[in-house]
């Protein structure tokens, strides 16, 4: 009687604690380090994925997910699952639709539409050049997909930005996860 | 008696234990009722639409069918795809380079380097982390920043040579990353024509797509030179609720990236400094400002430590505008 009294008063607190301790990654993607300060990557967590919190030093979360456990930055988390974006849903919900379809104006410049658009209205090719120019810079950091041109119609170079390039962004900046993390144990 | 003090422990145990079953399954059930698509598009409107109403009401007095073209166009337009809203976004913005308002984009790779890392960067702290986002400045006197459909961000020279310090950067693409995370493009279409065309397209039961515009071309045409028109007209464009809105994201994305953001409040001093003070921007930056403090004054202590300001990056920035030529490609 009293194993099952323990028992049942242990279930209790664990059920309780499972649910007060879930987070997820809200971001696109998060680093999940060994250690807040040295921040030696043990991998990258991607939206939605759900964690278990563990403990919290000033702005970092212990956690552990999948057999790993390590460090992540809190504003990379919400304690709510987030939402698919719906643009994303219509592309029959491939999570990598935004950055597929980017990767691929690398090789075309302007979509179809907006090739109408521009004949339509005789749009100059110098003006065509500047829309091709504004988004040659193409933020891709799933590694799944690739820029399938180093060149748009129009001659213009496309630079592809990748995680790596956003987290050193961060650390050159000091910015956020970068700024004075607490070292641990 | 110490038996019966046993069972009324199991017993207590066992109801408390049913209770947080039935506890965490009610929140699975809320939190998939939060997430239900047609949650979140009633959610999606909510900013706008009070102004959709209004622009309804007075509509509805000229006595048409307006109102139904309209709510059915801005219904369509927050469903696109991603595909769809960027072809939309593309010819946006292609239109707003062949303005005059609007010269060349600062033709620089460390430049567009720098700029479009840290609208990304910004970005995976919106609630559209998805998506790729695209951002250059351009040759303009105009002190003025706009955002067109599916991720393109314009910020002028002129504004970008007037901050002090990244943040006050990081506060203004934050803003305008707002507009395109909460959809608002079509939120203040004010000419019926643009968007009556459509709206009839809708009525008779196809999606708007990239496919429609380009079947009804001229309709696309006048939509999009209006689209244009209102973004490329001043900073302070849409209404003062839809403003406030892309305010929140933009001090969100800026606070959870590490700035500091009050500096959203010195940035709309200097708009107030630019804009004369008989202008309806003046009263709309008071509230904007105020809003900013109380949602500053909501955070914890501990979020509000070791955010940065400077990082003298925006100087290299501002000598690559000085000593960048109208690029004539």
């Amino acid at each position: 009687m009293q194993k099952i009294r323990v028992l049942l008063i242990f279930a209790l607190i664990l059920n309780v604690s499972a649910l007060a301790d879930s987070l997820y990654i809200k971001a696109k993607y998060a680093n999940l380090v060994n250690n807040p300060r040295k921040k030696k990557l043990i991998k990258k967590l991607d939206r939605g994925t759900r964690v278990e919190k563990i403990s919290k030093k000033s702005k970092w979360y212990k956690i552990s997910v999948d057999g790993s456990t390590g460090w992540v930055y809190k504003s990379k988390t919400s304690s709510s699952e987030p939402s698919i974006d719906p643009s994303l849903e219509a592309q029959g919900g491939n999570l990598l639709a935004g950055e597929e379809l980017a990767a691929g104006s690398g090789l075309r410049g302007l979509s179809p539409l907006g090739q109408k658009f521009a004949q339509s209205r005789a749009i100059t090719t110098r003006h065509r050049k500047f829309m091709d120019y504004h988004q040659s810079y193409i933020t891709i950091t799933s590694g799944k997909v690739d820029i399938k041109s180093k060149v748009t119609e129009q001659g213009i170079k496309v630079i592809k930005i990748t995680s790596k390039d956003l987290d050193d962004f961060l650390e050159e900046g000091k910015l956020g996860e970068y700024s004075d993390a607490p070292d641990v144990e | 008696m110490r038996q019966m003090l046993n069972r009324k422990i199991i017993f207590t145990s066992f109801i408390l234990l049913l209770a947080s079953i039935f506890f965490m399954v009610a929140c699975e059930s809320a939190s998939s009722f939060l997430n239900d698509e047609g949650t979140r598009k009633l959610t999606r409107s909510a900013g706008i639409s009070d102004k959709v109403m209004g622009d309804a009401s007075t509509v509805m007095e000229a006595g048409g069918k307006l109102v139904e073209a309209f709510e059915s166009f801005h219904a369509a337009f927050s469903d696109m795809s991603i595909e769809d809203e960027r072809a939309l976004g593309e010819s946006v913005s292609l239109q707003a380079y062949a303005s005059p308002q609007i010269g060349a984009p600062i033709h620089h790779p460390k430049l567009m380097f720098f700029l479009n890392r840290m609208a990304n960067v910004l970005a995976q702290n919106s609630e559209r982390p998805m998506i790729p986002y695209h951002v250059a400045i351009v040759h303009s006197s105009d002190f003025n920043a706009f955002a067109a459909p599916g991720g393109y961000i314009f910020l002028t020279s002129a504004l970008v040579l007037n901050l002090d310090n990244e943040a006050e950067l990081a506060a203004v693409i934050g803003h305008e990353l707002g507009h395109i995370v909460k959809k608002h493009a079509v939120a203040d279409l004010q000419n019926g024509k643009a968007w009556e065309g459509f709206g009839k397209i809708v009525e008779a039961g196809s999606k708007v797509t990239a496919n429609v515009f380009e079947e009804n071309l001229q309709e696309f045409g006048k939509l999009v030179t209006e689209m244009s028109g209102q973004l490329i007209g001043s900073f302070n464009q849409y209404d003062t609720s839809i403003e406030l809105e892309a305010d929140y994201v933009g001090v969100q994305c800026a606070l959870d990236t590490g700035y500091d953001p009050q500096a959203m409040l010195s940035v709309f001093e200097k708009l107030k400094a630019y804009y004369p003070k008989d202008s309806k921007t003046h009263p709309s930056l008071e509230e904007r400002s105020r809003r900013v403090q109380e949602f500053i004054a909501q955070q914890n202590q501990e979020d509000l430590e070791g955010l940065v300001t400077r990082t003298g990056r925006l100087e290299r920035v501002k000598q690559w505008i000085r000593e960048d030529l109208d690029w004539q490609p």
